[in-house]
């Protein structure tokens, strides 16, 4: 089993999706069996990488990342990642994050 | 009052002591928002300041883009239009990312449609294609398609839908789907290709779906509703989809119709199609094609209406947008609006402003304003005036 890290940068299908609970949050829906061959525990920081640009989101486990790796919610943190040839699905880059971002994080910097 | 949160457009709200009634998450969401406040480089003013900002940056423009309008009234986008033709500007809105392009197979007629009351009274096969209404339309399934008992479908969804999703992962939706109807998970070429294949009596990397025409078999009527991911799933080539319900229509009726978008984005679309034989993203200065996504790259000015960019698009247009003059109308406190020069608030659609919007299937409703605040076609209004 690969064991990812702070060091370890790891490849993931990424899906963005509707979600009306968590559109204002950083939280990254994880497939169980993804979850398992990197090891990432329900709750832990989730870097997500695309572009030269980053997100930090809490990663859920949940069945309805069933099917893919990763399942963002429609709205800023998946615009962060995605562009318009890449709107609904790309392939990104994770590691392990410190803390989980808020939107705060990236207006502010304007 | 008509909710227009969504493009279902539900028309049996009630608002009562302050209480929402009927409403699904998404409308509570958007009835509730935050209001935004008139502002001139992020400080408080009074609305006619704004507006006469706002009206001095319009008229000095020399390269103009109009964007969002989808959460206005059809009367607000016909004067926005108005606006970017005496400006020689471009306008475009959501639609041109979102679902725009099954809107205009639609105006063009390359594929059969129909309204949601006829899914309601007499759909049998239910397919969600690329589309997940249980977090987009939350309202779609229960008020249009899965769940009510109508017309030739008295028996409801025990007996008399037959619910299939076609996704590449497992949405709310899809589970529904795997109970008592069809999932099929997978690429949206890959799934065309099956259902081509299971039509010859052949089997492809899909088989499943072979169940799904055997059901479409049994009716007259059925319905394929088409979402976001079945849209970027086909690359922007829809010839082999709009093959497969051509097809399809050889063994029962299917009819197509886009499902999860905004109020008003269809009113838009129509709008400008009558207006340029354009659904969206035109330059009325050279009369050709051009997205909102390439055009803010050469404005020197924004004019947002009823959208938020910076919140659903890649942040190299929330960084030309702090760049350049944007001027922000919109009801709620957005995040393009904490990056505007000015903003100027408005009245929800169909709250505090009346007029008519385009439901999903192309019905055109008429709005149950119950309060007389700022209108969005007010506001365009004072800016053509100045121009």
């Amino acid at each position: 089993m690969l064991n990812f890290g702070k060091f370890l940068k790891m490849e993931a299908r990424v899906v963005v999706a509707r979600d009306v609970l968590n559109e204002e949050k950083a939280v990254a829906l994880v497939s169980k069996d993804f979850a398992e061959r990197v090891s990432l525990k329900n709750g832990q920081p989730l870097k997500i990488s695309r572009n030269k640009n980053s997100v930090t989101f809490r990663a859920v486990i949940s069945e309805f990342a069933e099917g893919t790796d990763i399942v963002i919610p429609a709205g800023f943190y998946a615009s962060q990642l995605a562009d318009f040839n890449a709107f609904k699905q790309f392939t990104a880059s994770i590691e392990v994050g410190d803390e989980v971002d808020t939107v705060d994080d990236f207006m502010n910097d304007r | 009052m008509i909710c227009t949160g969504c493009s279902c457009l539900c028309d049996d709200i009630v608002i009562r002591d302050g209480k929402i009634f009927h409403a699904c998450r998404k409308g509570v969401k958007h009835l509730r928002a935050e209001k935004a406040t008139p502002s001139i480089n992020s400080k408080p003013v009074s609305i006619e300041e704004a507006l006469k900002a706002a009206g001095k940056i319009v008229k000095n423009a020399n390269n103009l883009v109009i964007f969002g309008l989808d959460t206005i009234p059809c009367e607000a986008q016909e004067k926005a239009i108005e606006l970017a033709e005496a400006k020689n500007a471009v306008i475009d809105d959501c639609s041109s990312f979102c679902l725009g392009d099954f809107v205009e197979l639609i105006l063009k007629k390359k594929v059969p449609t129909a309204t949601l009351d006829e899914v309601r009274d007499k759909a049998y096969v239910i397919l969600y294609w690329g589309s997940n209404p249980h977090q987009s339309l939350p309202r779609h399934m229960s008020r249009f398609t899965y769940y009510p008992r109508s017309g030739k479908r008295q028996r409801g969804y025990e007996e008399d839908r037959y619910l299939a999703v076609v996704d590449v992962r497992m949405s709310e939706t899809a589970k529904l789907a795997k109970k008592g109807g069809r999932f099929v998970m997978g690429n949206d070429l890959d799934v065309i290709d099956s259902f081509f294949k299971a039509m010859e009596g052949k089997a492809g990397k899909h088989p499943e779906v072979a169940a799904i025409l055997k059901e479409m078999q049994k009716a007259d009527f059925n319905v394929i509703f088409g979402g976001l991911g079945l849209r970027y799933g086909l690359k922007g080539d829809y010839s082999r989809f709009v093959e497969l319900i051509e097809k399809l229509n050889e063994i029962s009726r299917v009819v197509f119709i886009p499902a999860g978008f905004h109020a008003n984005m269809r009113g838009f679309n129509e709008l400008m199609f009558k207006k340029t034989g354009f659904i969206n993203a035109y330059d009325f200065s050279s009369g050709e094609r051009i997205t909102f996504g390439e055009a803010v790259k050469h404005a020197d000015t924004a004019l947002v209406i009823g959208s938020d960019p910076v919140k659903s698009l890649p942040p190299y247009i929330a960084a030309r947008l702090a760049e350049i003059n944007t001027v922000v109308v919109n009801p709620s406190q957005s995040l393009t609006a904490r990056i505007a020069k000015v903003v100027i608030p408005t009245s929800i659609s169909g709250v505090g402003q009346g007029g008519t919007m385009v439901r999903s299937d192309g019905l055109t409703v008429e709005l149950e304003p119950f309060e007389e605040s700022v209108s969005d076609a007010e506001v365009i209004i004072s800016l053509l005036e100045v121009v």
